[in-house]
């Protein structure tokens, strides 16, 4: 039932949690997307994402990070140096600049929602895309 | 030839599910929206520009908003200001709009209202706009208005970005504005610059030219942490030629007008919050005339020169207390208006300046009560007590009770009944500009309203009617003869209706029809009007279309009578996004030269188009 309770917090509840729905949709299919040559196995420092994703059939998701050969970030605190021999896709633009390994990023930006692969660095890690995330493949980060 | 079309196929396919990524981020954008966060369905009949809105209509300025509000019209005065209006109202009245800015009201003491200042203000860091209509302003504090207009200023956490904008229009006018926002640690940042040149078409009056051209420039910054603090600064100046000013044949003539803000704000836990602000304000105009200006004593001058400046300061402190059925939000205020005359050359007849200190002491408090999923209570009530340095002191009331229901999936009803008061400004009691008196007697004028709307919404429609009747006593009206604001014996009446739908197409196409009438014994301006919307998307096409219209009306001067023409103001807007950094934009103003226009004096019966013809063309770098 819809509430029409829009300035009570169980509404901003349902907005964000709607929001966060949109949000994993969209992981969900640029993971599907994408080839490491191997099972994707996907860990994430937002419980979030972790919880919305684990019904994917395109891919598993770990709670270990040592098991994990994909790591989704969001926060550059949250950042540890064994994240290195991963692939790394993040939630924040500027964590593209800040930790080279990070291949593609799913980010506001002008008050839109972007999507950026870097070629050269998924083509360093060996990661291949399908065509449909051609339209958002970029030579370098901004 | 079937290698052909396997190709042709392919890239079909190819491009379908690039859209369905595309369609995804899309619905990702609209979810997020920020207007969905901030509106407030319970302080009354709520209209939304979206910021997709705000960059698909092409809207830099606020008059391009303002001038599409069901119920309201534009109107030109002398000082060359285009102006917002109550349907049916005339120019000598000063409509208590409410405009915010994020959570600071622009609260004026020596203009009209607020839009004086910043009507033509532009809109590059405003991501959403919210217009409540039919009920007070009591859920928002501050003074009670007729209709509250609150800008809501661009997330950093999701610009990040550095962008700037160019516009020039086809009668040489320059426009520009850079935002700069985004976050450094924990911090959010918004940084605004604007500049701009404007021209408009002139006039012939006794042999003298009429311009209103001017410059304005602004500049906001803001700097806030999550639920923790945030401060505004705001400054607006504009100069501009005073048009005709108050007289019909100006010589040298300019007006210059300045408004600056700092507000503060401090969240503390248990939705505890307190603000404090200061703004200043000033107007200094000049204004020579060849054939002399009439002042209310009967004598005329050939200069006037008048400065004055004020300042006003707030503080206030909101707890809200949430249970499982109830939202109840406590207020304290405390405002004090200043203004201090700096200069006043030319007008030598005796004058009085009352009061020139106002100190308001504000309490309020709303109750929003579930009686269940379905039906929604509110209450809110409103206590003020003036305190005037001259003028006897008063206690003034407002009370609102609403209600509203979900009937269905489909069916929703709200329900306003208010009464409140609108206090007299202070322009109108205290400082007396040299074409009518001021009247330190004048009491607040009294205010009954009951409202309805009924709202239909299914996946691609909503339509909504609304149903209004608002009673004034004692209300404040221009009395020509005597040449002074007072408070009328006749109770005025009115009643209104609109009817808005809806159609989303898609996620990228909508159409926006809208119709309007208000019911009132005398009309100084037009009564009724519609609005239809456009909205188009093709690939990276952006197109939009708009007409107002404006009922034509007649207005009574002594023996003769003077028909205005009704308004088509059709604009259409088109952009293209290049390239991640650069967009370009087209925007036709008021192609059919059909806008509503205003009679600027009696003597010379001179009309003028509330928004004139132009083609603008705007380049948007994004760094």
């Amino acid at each position: 039932m819809k509430s029409i309770f829009l300035s009570l917090l169980i509404t901003l509840a349902l907005e964000a949690s709607s929001s966060n729905t949109h949000q994993i949709k969209i992981i969900e299919k640029i993971f599907s997307e994408i080839s490491i040559g191997e099972e994707l196995k996907i860990w994430s420092d937002s419980s979030d994402i972790l919880f919305g994703l684990q019904t994917s059939a395109h891919f598993k998701i770990v709670q270990n990070l040592q098991d994990a050969n994909i790591i989704i970030l969001e926060k550059s605190d949250t950042f540890l140096s064994e994240y290195l021999s991963k692939a790394i896709f993040v939630l924040n633009y500027s964590l593209l600049s800040e930790i080279p390994q990070s291949f593609g990023a799913l980010f506001w930006k002008k008050g839109r929602p972007n999507i950026v692969i870097i070629q050269p660095r998924i083509e360093k890690q060996s990661i291949t895309v399908s065509k449909d995330l051609y339209p958002y493949m970029e030579d370098r980060v901004w | 030839m079937k290698y052909l079309l396997l190709l042709l196929f392919t890239s079909s396919l190819l491009f379908s599910q690039n859209m369905m990524l595309d369609d995804l981020l899309k619905e990702y954008e609209d979810s997020e929206s920020l207007y969905k966060k901030t509106k407030k369905e319970s302080a009354g009949f709520l209209l939304v520009y979206s910021r997709d809105d705000l960059e698909r209509m092409q809207a830099y300025r606020l008059a391009d908003i303002l001038k599409t509000i069901r119920m309201y019209s534009m109107q030109v005065n002398n000082m060359g200001r285009t102006g917002i209006f109550q349907s049916g109202a005339g120019k000598a009245s000063s409509p208590p709009i409410k405009l915010y800015i994020d959570n600071f009201e622009i609260s004026t003491v020596i203009q009209r209202n607020a839009f004086d200042m910043y009507g033509d203000m532009n809109l590059y860091f405003v991501d959403h706009i919210e217009i409540y209509q039919g009920a007070s302003s009591i859920a928002f504090g501050n003074e009670p208005g007729s209709m509250v207009i609150r800008l809501y200023s661009k997330d950093p956490s999701r610009e990040n970005s550095r962008s700037i904008e160019l516009g020039v229009d086809s009668r040489s006018s320059l426009n520009i504005r850079a935002v700069d926002a985004g976050e450094i640690g924990e911090y959010n940042y918004l940084l605004y610059a604007s500049g701009a040149k404007e021209n408009f078409d002139k006039y012939e009056s006794k042999n003298h030219q009429l311009s209103r051209d001017g410059k304005r420039y602004q500049t906001h910054f803001k700097i806030s942490k999550d639920n923790d603090f945030s401060i505004d600064f705001d400054t607006i100046f504009n100069y501009n030629d005073i048009f005709s000013g108050f007289g019909v044949a100006p010589i040298d003539k300019d007006i210059k007008r300045s408004y600056g803000y700092v507000n503060a704000i401090k969240y503390f836990p248990n939705n505890l919050e307190f603000s404090i602000s200061a703004s200043q304000e000033s107007k200094e105009l000049t204004n020579s005339d060849a054939l002399g200006i009439g002042l209310v004593d009967g004598t005329k001058t050939q200069y006037l020169h008048i400065h004055i400046k004020s300042n006003t300061y707030k503080s206030s402190l909101k707890k809200r207390f949430l249970n499982a059925n109830s939202d109840l939000l406590i207020g304290a205020e405390f405002q004090r208006k200043t203004f201090d005359l700096k200069d006043y050359t030319g007008f030598n007849s005796p004058k009085s300046f009352k009061n020139d200190r106002l100190d308001i002491y504000m309490l309020y408090l709303e109750e929003l009560y579930n009686i269940n999923q379905e039906n929604l209570l509110t209450l809110s009530a409103k206590f003020d007590y003036y305190d005037n340095v001259f003028l006897k002191n008063s206690k003034e009331y407002s009370v609102k009770l609403g209600y509203t229901a979900l009937l269905n999936e489909e069916w929703q009803s709200k329900i306003f009944a208010i009464n409140k008061y609108v206090y007299p400004t202070m322009f109108q009691t205290s400082f007396s500009p040299p074409n009518y008196n001021m009247n330190p007697n004048l009491k607040s004028m009294d205010v009954n309203i009951i409202g309805n709307e009924i709202q239909y919404t299914n996946k691609s429609n909503r339509v909504v009617f609304g149903l209004a009747y608002k009673e004034m006593k004692d209300a404040l009206v221009f009395d020509k003869n005597s040449k002074i604001y007072i408070n009328s014996l006749e109770k005025k009446k009115f009643s209104r209706y609109y009817l808005r739908g809806e159609h989303t197409f898609d996620i990228d196409n909508k159409i926006v029809v809208e119709i309007f009438k208000i019911f009132k014994k005398i009309n100084s301006s037009s009564n009724s009007g519609a609005l239809i919307q456009i909205f188009n998307r093709f690939g990276k096409f952006d197109i939009y279309n708009e007409l107002v219209y404006r009922d034509g009306y007649t207005l009574n001067y002594g023996s003769e009578n003077v028909t205005i023409a009704k308004g088509y103001d059709y604009n259409i807007a088109m952009s293209y996004m290049l390239n991640r950094q650069v967009k370009l934009k087209f925007k036709g103003e008021n192609i059919l030269d059909r806008s509503i226009e205003t009679i600027l004096n009696p003597q010379t019966l001179i009309q003028v188009q509330t928004s004139e013809r132009r083609a603008v063309l705007t380049m948007e770098y994004t760094f």
